[in-house]
């Protein structure tokens, strides 16, 4: 059963407040999440793209502009001492406190409270509702994982206190009727596995709203011939051999992505290997169906 | 790498996560030992099918030897990363007493800050690359760096460890009779702060796994300056994986301006998953039909221009890395399951 009414990406999508996008490592999650957020925005959509790296990351600032994506990188340091301003009506006088290094160490080390004050500052976004959709690119599976996992299981690791009472209203976000969340994948085994235990894992989590499996890097459907004539050149019959052995082997793929509960779709690999081209593309082929 | 490798005894592999680190440190291993050198392979998180030629099916035991064909006496052997249980021998090791390692052993909080504190993986990976170079039967060591984010967290792991488990930082966390006094203004509020946030009950727990570890920053500061040594030995080779296209070029430059900030050479960048170069047109066509034709010339097409980007951010490779060995791997479309595929893998990364 998947989880959308619709099959229609454009469609469901301007309906939306947020869409978390994830997936493994290298697979094209980001540019995946970029293309979202442009499509959104050519179709009217006022979008905030919010990128989270628990590491640093090299994101790439002067492409987002030319595109014209609103784009904000969260760093949870500065989310912690953002909140904690606002919410505790902590005096300014104390922002010495913030670049002490052992709250930052603090900030570091604390199970799940980076992830939480992330969620939180997306919750934060979400309720001021100043724009229409929220895309937010999450780290590779894993830690996505414990993105969503750290608020919900917060509320019992921190029995009193702020965060404690703060953790419910993400949740909350989380499983959001307005709330969907699209993996990114490859049309390969071992990438298909691991977004297939992803899944396992978040549904066991709680009442996601699962969306779009998105089989990047997929070979063009270009027919191969039914039969390869052996007259013409033994590079030519390789070249045409190998592309139907792609096709094929993905064709199998794509059989096992379909049992996953979400709707697949598929974005060829194009053969530019420039960023703002590689977007634009994928955003064109998104709007396309 | 013609002859450059030959001195090297510790061969890191290490790129962003998707571009075939492992498959490629596993190849390595599998080359070397082929050679004769007796070899070990320290992996985090092999891929499934690679897990089983390595012999991982069933991985009870920390090091492994791998049966290679026409080979008696073992030469490769197959170490995996389990993160938790490594740091808990480093725990072990660091600890003062018996009763200080298993209070802290025991604390479920310090289990779930084992996962949650970035830059565990690499740590551990780092603490067992030391034991292995400390271990004179192996000669040659090949590490699969963890998968990040970012290639340099595998770098800067040790250091940011070594700062958390700086004494004064400790200090700072412990419940024990320090006088609040004794403590300036900011700090007050500090601790305020945290306690309002999280709860007295949570602080108190944090509190005490921090008081547990006093005294085993000497280790940690201790361990961070072998593995900086150790990375920046002549003995060390870094082999940058990466991909022909400008995000993964982006990367691997600022990747190498701060290998040679820090003082580790980079001994050879390994571009991975390279198109094959075909035909652009075909010749012959007298004997097919206009349909076939046109269906072949936009394979054609395609492929052909796959092979030309990546031949754009080849290039811009070639010219970055100056006098930095290069090697280019074709991409395969079936994937790698077996140690003769490795092997012949390794051969061209060795050759």
């Amino acid at each position: 059963m998947k989880h959308l009414n619709s099959q229609s990406f454009l469609e469901d999508s301007l309906k939306r407040k947020v869409i978390f996008l994830t997936g493994k490592g290298g697979v094209g999650k980001t540019a995946v999440a970029w293309a979202t957020a442009l499509t959104l925005s050519r179709n009217k959509r006022k979008v905030r793209l919010i990128s989270w790296s628990p590491f640093e990351s090299f994101s790439e600032p002067t492409t987002l502009k030319s595109l014209g994506i609103t784009w904000h990188q969260l760093e949870a340091a500065a989310c912690f001492k953002e909140y904690a301003l606002k919410t505790l009506k902590f005096e300014k006088f104390f922002d010495a406190v913030f670049e002490n290094r052992v709250l930052k160490a603090f900030i570091e080390v604390a199970p799940g409270l980076s992830e939480t004050v992330i969620a939180g500052k997306v919750w934060d976004l979400f309720d001021r509702g100043e724009q229409d959709t929220l895309v937010v690119d999450l780290p590779a599976t894993g830690h996505a994982l414990s993105f969503f996992k750290s608020p919900m299981g917060i509320e019992k690791m921190f029995a009193t206190g702020f965060v404690h009472r703060q953790a419910g209203n993400i949740c909350d976000m989380f499983v959001d009727p307005y709330t969907r969340v699209d993996i990114v994948t490859l049309p390969e085994e071992m990438p298909l596995v691991e977004s297939g235990q992803f899944v396992e894992h978040l549904m066991g989590l709680g009442k996601f709203h699962l969306g779009f499996l998105w089989l990047n890097q997929c070979t063009p459907d270009l027919k191969v011939p039914d039969k390869i004539p052996s007259t013409l050149d033994k590079s030519i019959r390789e070249c045409l051999e190998d592309h139907r052995f792609r096709l094929e082997r993905e064709a199998k793929n794509l059989v096992e992505a379909k049992k996953m509960p979400l709707v697949v779709k598929k974005i060829p690999k194009f053969s530019s290997e420039a960023v703002k081209e590689t977007i634009e593309q994928i955003a064109a082929h998104m709007e396309e169906k | 790498m013609t002859e450059a490798w030959k001195e090297k005894r510790i061969f890191l592999v290490g790129g962003p996560g998707g571009v075939g680190k492992t498959t490629i440190a596993a190849a390595l291993g599998t080359q070397l030992a082929l050679q004769g050198y007796r070899t070990v392979v320290l992996t985090v998180d092999p891929a499934k099918r690679l897990a089983q030629a390595l012999g991982f099916e069933n991985f009870t035991n920390d090091l492994q030897p791998v049966n290679l064909k026409g080979i008696k006496e073992p030469k490769l052997f197959a170490s995996m990363l389990d993160t938790q249980r490594y740091f808990d021998k480093v725990i072990s090791r660091f600890a003062n007493s018996e009763t200080q390692r298993d209070k802290i052993l025991n604390n479920r909080l310090y289990r779930i800050m084992v996962e949650s504190l970035g830059g565990s993986h690499e740590y551990a990976a780092m603490e067992r690359l030391l034991e292995f170079t400390k271990d004179n039967s192996f000669d040659k060591i090949v590490v699969d760096t963890p998968p990040s984010q970012n290639a340099l967290d595998l770098l800067n792991a040790p250091q940011k460890l070594a700062d958390f488990m700086d004494n004064s930082v400790l200090r700072w966390f412990q419940s024990s009779n320090t006088p609040f006094s004794l403590f300036r203004q900011g700090t007050k509020m500090a601790m305020k702060l945290l306690e309002k946030l999280f709860g007295s009950d949570f602080f108190r727990a944090l509190a005490q796994v921090m008081d547990d570890l006093e005294g085993m920053h000497t280790g940690f500061r201790d361990r961070n300056l072998e593995v900086i040594q150790l990375l920046k030995s002549k003995a060390t080779g870094f082999f940058l994986v990466s991909y022909p296209s400008e995000v993964r070029f982006n990367e691997s430059s600022d990747f190498s301006r701060v290998l040679k900030e820090k003082g580790i050479p980079l001994a050879g960048v390994i571009l991975n998953r390279l198109e094959k170069k075909f035909p652009k047109e075909l010749t012959k066509t007298s004997d097919l039909s206009e349909e076939s034709r046109e269906q072949i010339q936009k394979i054609l097409d395609y492929r052909y221009s796959l092979a030309t980007q990546q031949q754009y951010w080849l290039s811009r490779f070639e010219t970055s890395i100056g006098k930095t060995p290069l090697k280019c791997l074709e991409k395969r479309s079936e994937e790698i399951h077996d140690l003769e595929t490795l092997s012949q893998i390794g051969e061209i990364l060795l050759s």
